[in-house]
């Protein structure tokens, strides 16, 4: 009898976390594009010749045109990339399961009650029950800005990660990619290489994984519904910081000298120090930066800008950002304490929206590697196991109808341009052995 | 019935496995082997860096907008762009520095797996008794892995037309604010990129959009196919795969052929961009001297370079946002040749993974025949 060996290297589905975290980096360009033609605007609007009150005008307007919708269109672009990621998921996973169900019905008694043959071997990699309870068990949580705003805030993944994955058991080490921590999680990488003969490996188990996958698909149905409805959570979120923005709070008239001149937020891009900058909010050069430079004019100050400086140092113009006063001019009597306290109000509503960006940028990186890990670790057990299942039924049902057998593929090409060019077939890689290859039907197994 | 564990228990170390010298019983663990290395991708690193890249050359960018806005003489605006045509010479140093890290990477993984597999080169000659009855099925790739791609050379021909007609035109003096704003708003970026995603990959007249880059780098490695495919292994298959491990040198000195040809395709690029920025510096300065009056400027040396052309301010500028303009295209020319060379070495490791996995299988399937040819 003649032994067949069933070679199943992982790796051999889609990478979708490559393909996430390079659409991630497109998103990052546009918003660094965006970032910088905020910033011209911005310029533009504080050096026209007009009154603060009408700069003030056009800056919230500005904002509330282009950070909430840089933002907003940030997540949206998100969404519609993984939704459509999900479509080719699925595409993929039709093509390995969802098309077999008539094979698998027609081959459930060989499937289902006869005993796998010892002369079999199968060798994959992971714990495959482990991976299919926690592919169907860890699901996204729903948003709530009130419970994720401070673990997001911190530094690292660490409190975000334990907040939505502890309780299924993930431990996460923060030092490594968290993508590839969760594809060994969702496919039971820690117990390693799996070999066993067919008798000993669960027929049933790879059977109902396969057959019911539908069962599995709404699990996963349900998570693109999770970030789908967390669209409206995060806008609403948007939105009550543009609210806080646009809303003159002068009650905070405790200022002291060091409270004037709140530092801008720290820009991590500096090519001095040749580290990695963090992530930046699209808050970071613009506004922010005019608000808190030099802090706010000498008392008595007027609606115009001053002078700037020869020299080409910082321009010194405050801006109140109080759209709802119909003067639009400083109460002069008043002038250090309020402006000040316009200034600190401003900073802290414009920090709150480049908070809100920097968390939005770590939720969905935290999502696209939880979905993405479970998809690659889904498709991987689908196409291990029907191979597994074909291979069984050919050893019975030998060289009947098996399925979908696809013919014999070529080998590696990789370096037989050398031959291509002896055989004077330039431009042109050809497989040795490839016609030996070409009548070859399916395997036959005999017994 | 055998058993496929190894009758020699073997260390979970990856790299423990391969050590076989000593061993006659060739039942290796073979699918340990597929584990090494499993999570390292060249290419989520070379996204990582052109990531950190674009937000540095956003802040220059920024930097530069905003010392011009605050600029009152045009000394100043002449030092910002300064400034900022530096930073382009640090992006495309760090950009040859990076690719040259992957490359010593790569060429030290490759290295530590071949030298580890003396085993498998040692039994070649056993391998090579492939025969029919040791066929097996094997789900993987076919690697397509074509040396000079990614295409270095895509690159060249990045100056040329303005400043070159200043350098060699000496007759015409007719460039004007607006012809030179006109050759800014030309460079579309969007269009180039696309057909210059298409050359690095050997294709031209292809326009490759970004948002497909990362599908189509990987289908181009392994021959249009994004999904795994069945293999038949026979001896053909076999035997390719063991020349490839004995002639590993073979594929270091292709990949360092295509590391070098980008490292110069780039060297080259830098120097145009400094010999743009001296004469575009030389230009604004005699520019900026002419505007001195006369009692200051007849006690500095002239600077006989602006060829009799009459500078205005509005043309300095102009020619400011030309340069700039082409140091935009410089950074997303970079980006694109970091990405495809990435994938290329992500490709390579795999095909080595895979034709070790197939090689050790093919292996013991060959010992296990001849067993059985002595038993009887």
């Amino acid at each position: 009898m003649e032994e067949l060996l069933l070679l199943l290297p992982p790796n051999t589905a889609h990478n979708y976390i490559n393909e996430s975290s390079y659409n991630f980096y497109l998103l990052n360009k546009i918003q660094q594009e965006n970032r910088l033609s905020q910033y011209i605007q911005e310029n533009l609007i504080l050096t026209e010749n007009t009154s603060i009150t009408m700069k003030t005008r056009k800056l919230n307007a500005l904002y509330e045109a282009k950070i909430s919708d840089t933002i907003k269109s940030k997540w949206q672009k998100f969404i519609n990339f993984i939704k459509n990621l999900y479509g080719r998921f699925m595409a993929n996973m039709t093509k390995i399961i969802l098309n077999e169900q008539s094979y698998l019905n027609k081959y459930k008694d060989i499937i289902l009650k006869k005993a796998g043959k010892s002369d079999i071997n199968i060798s994959y990699y992971g714990n495959y029950t482990e991976g299919i309870k926690r592919i169907t068990t860890v699901k996204l949580d729903e948003f709530d800005w009130n419970k994720y705003q401070e673990p997001l805030s911190k530094e690292g993944y660490t409190d975000i990660v334990n907040l939505m994955l502890s309780k299924y058991k993930f431990e996460f080490n923060d030092g490594d990619d968290l993508a590839a921590q969760l594809k060994e999680f969702f496919v039971g990488g820690e117990d390693g290489q799996q070999e066993m003969t067919m008798d000993k490996f669960n027929l049933r188990q790879a059977y109902d994984y396969c057959y019911n996958y539908k069962k599995i698909k709404q699990k996963t149905d349900a998570d693109i519904r999770v970030m789908e409805n967390a669209t409206i959570k995060i806008q609403s979120a948007i939105a009550t910081a543009m609210r806080d923005a646009s809303t003159n709070t002068t009650t905070n008239t405790t200022t002291s000298t060091t409270d004037n001149n709140p530092k801008p937020t720290e820009n991590n891009n500096s090519d001095n120090t040749g580290e990695t900058p963090k992530e930046e909010s699209v808050m970071d050069m613009g506004l922010y930066r005019y608000l808190t430079e030099d802090g706010a004019p000498a008392s008595g100050g007027t609606e115009e800008p001053k002078e700037k400086p020869s020299s080409g140092g910082s321009a010194k113009i405050t801006v109140s950002n109080d759209v709802s006063k119909s003067s639009g001019s400083y109460n002069k009597n008043n002038d250090k304490e309020a402006n000040d306290a316009v200034v600190k109000d401003a900073t802290g509503s414009g920090k709150k929206i480049g908070d809100i960006d920097t968390i939005i940028n770590k939720y969905i990186t935290v999502c696209r590697s939880i979905i993405t890990a479970k998809w690659t670790a889904a498709e991987q057990i689908g196409r291990d196991f029907m191979k597994i299942i074909n291979a069984h039924v050919k050893s019975y049902a030998g060289k009947k109808d098996t399925g979908s057998n696809k013919s014999a593929g070529q080998a590696t090409k990789f370096g037989e341009e050398e031959d291509a060019t002896n055989n004077n077939n330039s431009g042109k890689t050809t497989t040795q052995g490839q016609s030996e290859n070409n009548n070859t039907g399916n395997r036959e197994i005999e017994s | 019935m055998i058993n496929f564990s190894p009758t020699n228990t073997m260390a979970l170390s990856s790299f423990d496995v391969l050590k076989m010298d000593d061993v006659e019983d060739p039942l290796i663990n073979v699918n340990k082997l597929a584990t090494i290395d499993l999570e390292e991708s060249y290419f989520s690193e070379a996204v990582e860096f052109i990531n950190n890249s674009n937000r540095k050359f956003t802040t220059h960018k920024i930097n530069l907008y905003k010392n011009l806005s605050e600029a009152t003489t045009e000394f100043v605006i002449l030092e910002s762009f300064s400034d900022f045509f530096v930073k382009i010479k640090d992006i495309i140093d760090k950009f040859i520095k990076f690719i040259k890290s992957l490359f010593d990477r790569f060429i030290n993984n490759i290295m530590g797996m071949v030298s580890s597999d003396k085993y498998l080169i040692k039994h070649k000659d056993k391998i090579k008794g492939f025969k029919t009855a040791d066929e097996f099925d094997f789900y993987g790739y076919t690697f397509t892995l074509t040396p000079g791609i990614p295409v270095a050379s895509a690159i060249q021909r990045f100056t040329g037309d303005l400043f070159d007609d200043l350098k060699t035109d000496a007759v015409n003096k007719q460039l004007t604010t607006n012809s030179v704003k006109d050759s800014v708003a030309g460079i579309d970026y969007a269009d180039k990129y696309d057909m210059f995603r298409g050359k690095v990959l050997g294709k031209d007249n292809y326009p490759i959009y970004a948002s497909d880059f990362s599908e189509e780098l990987f289908k181009e490695f392994r021959n249009g196919s994004i999904d795994t495919d069945n293999i038949e292994v026979t001896s053909a298959v076999v035997l390719n795969s063991i020349r490839r491990f004995e002639d590993y040198k073979k594929i270091k000195s292709s990949m360092e052929r295509d590391k070098k040809d980008i490292e110069k395709s780039y060297e080259a690029v830098k120097k145009e961009i400094q010999n743009i920025t001296k004469r575009n510096g030389d230009l604004n300065t005699s520019a900026f001297l002419n505007n001195l009056p006369d009692d200051i400027n007849s006690n500095i040396k002239s600077i006989e370079t602006n060829q009799g052309l009459t500078m205005s301010g509005d043309l300095m500028v102009q020619l400011d946002l030309y340069v700039k303009a082409k140091a935009d295209m410089i950074q997303e020319y970079s980006n694109i040749h970091a990405l495809a060379f990435s994938a290329k070495l992500d490709a390579l490791k795999s095909c080595y993974t895979q034709d070790r996995t197939m090689l050790y299988a093919a292996l013991n399937r060959v010992s296990r025949t001849d067993s059985k040819r002595k038993d009887v």
